[in-house]
């Protein structure tokens, strides 16, 4: 039973893990749309709209957990990382809105033909840079979780195939 | 079946927000319909900061591969220097924290 849990949590944390390495990819390229082109730019954009989803599934009991726990006894840092996860939900949402109503391609081939806004663009340009910025310090918060379980998913796996001892393995 | 309330609960907040943001642009008279893409560049400046998108929006070419990586790169930098400057000052406080309370109470001292 317990072996179970354990097992359900590895994937799960596999899946965060490649969940999160996959929106962080396509976040970089989404912000260099002049380089990756509009069509790339928004369908990209688009289908990050899904992974955000899941990503905010795989994340959905610490939301609650500390929706709960907000206005009672809190570490520092989980609130902080609480309030920032909002800025980074809403300042997303801002940033998809605003490229949804400037669309040139996505919104065009599904026969939607918004009137430009020039206030659109300016707060596109805005939110995403302010994301890239939220974005950093969501990395920085977690930074502990990165490193530990790239250690412990892809680094040691490559480590073994090459026959190098982890500290782990040294102990067995 | 609770993947799916999820879900609709996670849309819902999208959609409740894009409506906001929506209506707070349109209220505010910022959006002026029909006002141009020239607005951007006044007397056909190019010089200047240019929005992304628009006409002005390259669709790829040759070298559009290296700016990419360029700018992959950049923006990796900036995100790094942010882990940086979090991280690195949080560690050394977290180690300082540690030799202090390792200082103020050693067992050697505490038998004395």
């Amino acid at each position: 039973m317990t072996e179970e849990i354990s097992k359900t949590t590895s994937s799960q944390t596999k899946t965060k893990l490649w969940v999160d390495v996959a929106i962080f990819i396509a976040f970089l390229i989404t912000m260099e749309p002049r380089s990756s082109g509009l069509a790339i730019h928004e369908w990209l954009t688009l289908s990050m709209l899904a992974a955000m989803t899941v990503h905010l599934l795989l994340n959905w009991d610490w939301i609650i957990e500390i929706s709960r726990r907000l206005m009672r006894r809190l570490g520092m840092q989980t609130r902080i990382n609480y309030i920032l996860n909002w800025l980074l939900f809403i300042d997303g949402t801002l940033v998809m809105i605003s490229g949804i109503m400037i669309s040139e391609v996505a919104l065009p081939a599904m026969g939607v033909k918004l009137p430009f806004g020039f206030a659109w663009r300016r707060l596109h340009d805005m939110s995403a840079n302010f994301a890239l910025l939220l974005l950093g310090v969501h990395t920085a918060l977690h930074w502990n979780w990165i490193v530990n379980t790239f250690n412990k998913y892809v680094f040691a796996p490559i480590g073994r195939l090459f026959g190098v001892k982890t500290s782990k393995d040294a102990a067995a | 079946m609770k993947t799916i309330t999820r879900i609709i609960i996670i849309l819902s907040a999208f959609i409740v927000l894009a409506g906001l943001m929506v209506t707070a642009v349109n209220a505010s008279g910022m959006n002026t319909p029909g006002s141009g893409r020239s607005e951007f560049r006044p007397g056909g400046d190019n010089n200047g900061p240019r929005p992304e998108g628009g006409e002005n929006r390259e669709r790829g070419g040759g070298s559009s591969i290296s700016r990419l990586g360029f700018g992959l790169i950049k923006n990796t930098i900036v995100i790094g220097i942010l882990v940086a400057v979090i991280v690195i000052p949080k560690d050394m406080a977290k180690k300082r924290k540690k030799n202090s309370g390792s200082i103020k109470s050693p067992p050697s001292e505490k038998n004395k």
